[in-house]
């Protein structure tokens, strides 16, 4: 008998902190021991890693040497000509994915009877994995065989004896296509959403008004979803730069350094010379550069402002 | 009016069109690939394109079936899938439920840093992860590859499940909770069985994303034991110069579970993605 109230005291003393005021964090504890250990963690161990010089060939340990990685960084012609190709990229990828985007969503926002089974395949590209949208494209853009080549070819456009991938000038363009085509879907989603939250009665009484579509679009529905598009623009940004995948896969920086972008010479760095702490000191650029960013993102957002 | 809804407008075949273009250039690639995986080597080479259906066959993918280890990658993916699944959804439903349902000090400070982590470069984590990763003894384990594809699913997750659990009314809720529910057995019994279908399309949505990553499984999977398959191929194309019928081939059955679990639950998915991020 004596067992039971032992055994239930502590029971009872739990249940009543659960369904107490600290009800939400019990619930919170074990993401954030998650996030905490597995993302912040390291997060701090990288920054920390920048200002220290980590070689992992030459041994586990890391000596401080404060700001020499980011000094390297500004003597280092292939970390500027990266910047350089990550502007580039940057900049290309987000026009691309914002025009695309915007037609797609405006075009998408129409009713038709089959549109729901469009609006579902147009977004597939953006779950297809990136292994198969790299050797995919490799394939269909390949300059033997390629059935995309050929057909560009068929109509006079040609990229030379070389082809495509071998071009410093181009292959950067053509991972910016692939890319567009499996990211632009994720842009789109985000406008379609915006303007199908414009009720339809506006583009009646505009119309009433006498104005044209165009007028209609540009000066009701641009200005209502503005600021949407700033939102996804910024989160597009963030997804050209973030990860290295598919410039990994397609042309892993070639021909020369023409496509080596910020986060794969990061990546390099740090998986084929095992420079842990130049590699970090790159990330951190790349960090630093999104955190501007972020703070643009959180303004627009008008972030915690729903309740 | 009357006029152009009876004969209708250029503009509305334009429409039609450019909503055709949009629906094409997204599914003829992946048409083609799909196509050259059914076709013998020789005819994919041949210039100019001949496009013939009289010898398609399934012969690479019986051959990738029983000539590669291909079926072990994607077992080997499957266990990390679901194991990543399995802790995102506990974990994130938890933590989605509490932020949605309690109003307490800290929460606005809370959806904040979840919001942030999106910001986080991946390759800043990839090396800190690495050591952490070798210090633990997790390099080359199902455990390691998990616990690194759950850091980046789980704030997704919670965010998706915020958004599921704040479109359900709290009326039911508040009545079990009148008629003596505790809050555990308010969440358990009303609110999860109620947003089933969006905890369905979460778990999707993590599973494409463990299934699909290239970036950490290169890095944290060294060996055969636990490579997956996005590793694999990419090891196979540069080992054995893959033909192409095969290469489609194995680029089709990996897609299958994708496409298989889009069409389940894309548009509940689709739907979470776009409302979570636009309302807050």
């Amino acid at each position: 008998m004596s067992t039971k109230t032992v055994a239930g005291a502590p029971l009872r003393g739990f249940k009543s902190i659960l369904e107490g005021k600290y009800f939400a964090w019990i619930l919170l504890l074990p993401s954030f021991i998650l996030v905490i250990a597995f993302i912040f963690y390291p997060l701090y161990r990288g920054l920390y890693l920048s200002f220290t010089r980590t070689v992992l060939l030459e041994g586990p340990d890391s000596t401080f040497i404060g700001l020499e990685n980011f000094r390297q960084m500004f003597r280092d012609e292939l970390f500027l000509l990266a910047t350089r190709n990550t502007l580039i990229f940057m900049a290309v990828g987000l026009v691309t994915q914002l025009a695309l985007g915007l037609a797609a969503a405006m075009l998408l926002s129409q009713k038709r009877k089959y549109i729901g089974l469009i609006r579902v395949l147009v977004v597939l590209p953006w779950f297809t994995p990136p292994v198969v949208t790299a050797y995919m494209w490799r394939f269909i853009l390949d300059s033997n065989s390629g059935v995309l080549i050929k057909m560009l070819e068929g109509v006079g456009i040609s990229f030379g004896p070389a082809g495509l991938w071998s071009n410093p000038e181009l292959a950067i363009y053509a991972v910016l296509f692939v890319d567009l085509w499996s990211s632009y879907p994720f842009f789109m989603l985000f406008l379609l959403a915006a303007i199908q939250g414009i009720p339809n009665d506006m583009r009646e009484s505009t119309s009433v008004d006498g104005a044209s579509s165009w007028q209609h679009f540009r000066f009701v529905v641009l200005p209502l979803i503005s600021p949407v598009i700033v939102v996804s623009s910024i989160l597009t940004v963030i997804g050209l730069i973030n990860s290295p995948t598919l410039v990994l896969l397609m042309t892993n920086g070639g021909p020369g350094d023409s496509t080596t972008v910020l986060p794969l010479l990061a990546f390099q760095i740090a998986f084929q010379s095992y420079d842990f702490g130049y590699s970090s000191a790159i990330s951190v650029a790349v960090l630093a550069a999104i955190a501007g960013f972020a703070m643009v993102y959180i303004r627009f957002a008008k972030f915690g402002k729903e309740d | 009016m009357a006029a152009t809804k009876k004969k209708r407008p250029i503009s509305y075949h334009l429409v039609n069109v450019g909503i055709l273009s949009l629906g094409l250039f997204a599914i003829l690639p992946i048409l083609w690939t799909f196509y050259t995986s059914l076709r013998p080597n020789l005819s994919i080479m041949r210039y100019p394109t001949q496009i013939s259906f009289s010898d398609l066959s399934f012969d690479a993918y019986f051959g990738v079936w029983q000539d590669t280890n291909f079926p072990t990658l994607m077992k080997n993916s499957l266990i990390v899938s679901t194991m990543t699944v399995i802790i995102s959804l506990a974990l994130g439903t938890l933590a989605g439920y509490a932020l949605s349902r309690s109003k307490f000090r800290g929460r606005q400070g809370v959806l904040l840093v979840y919001l942030s982590i999106r910001f986080i470069p991946g390759v800043l984590l990839l090396i800190p992860m690495y050591i952490f990763m070798m210090n633990l003894g997790l390099l080359d384990s199902f455990t390691g590859l998990t616990l690194a594809y759950t850091t980046f699913t789980l704030p997704a997750t919670i965010w998706l499940m915020k958004g599921f659990f704040d479109s359900l009314p709290p009326d039911l809720e508040n009545a079990a909770r009148i008629d003596g529910c505790s809050r555990m057995g308010a969440m358990w019994r009303i609110s999860i069985p109620l947003v089933l279908p969006g905890l369905a399309a979460t778990g999707v949505l993590t599973a494409i994303t463990a299934w699909n990553d290239v970036l950490f499984a290169l890095l944290l999977s060294s060996s055969d034991r636990t490579r997956t398959w996005p590793v694999g191929l990419k090891e196979m194309i540069g080992e054995f110069q893959l033909p192409w019928e095969a290469l489609t081939a194995t680029s089709m059955l990996s897609m299958l579970p994708v496409v298989i679990g889009f069409s389940l639950v894309g548009r509940k998915m689709v739907a979470g993605i776009t409302a979570g991020s636009l309302k807050d």
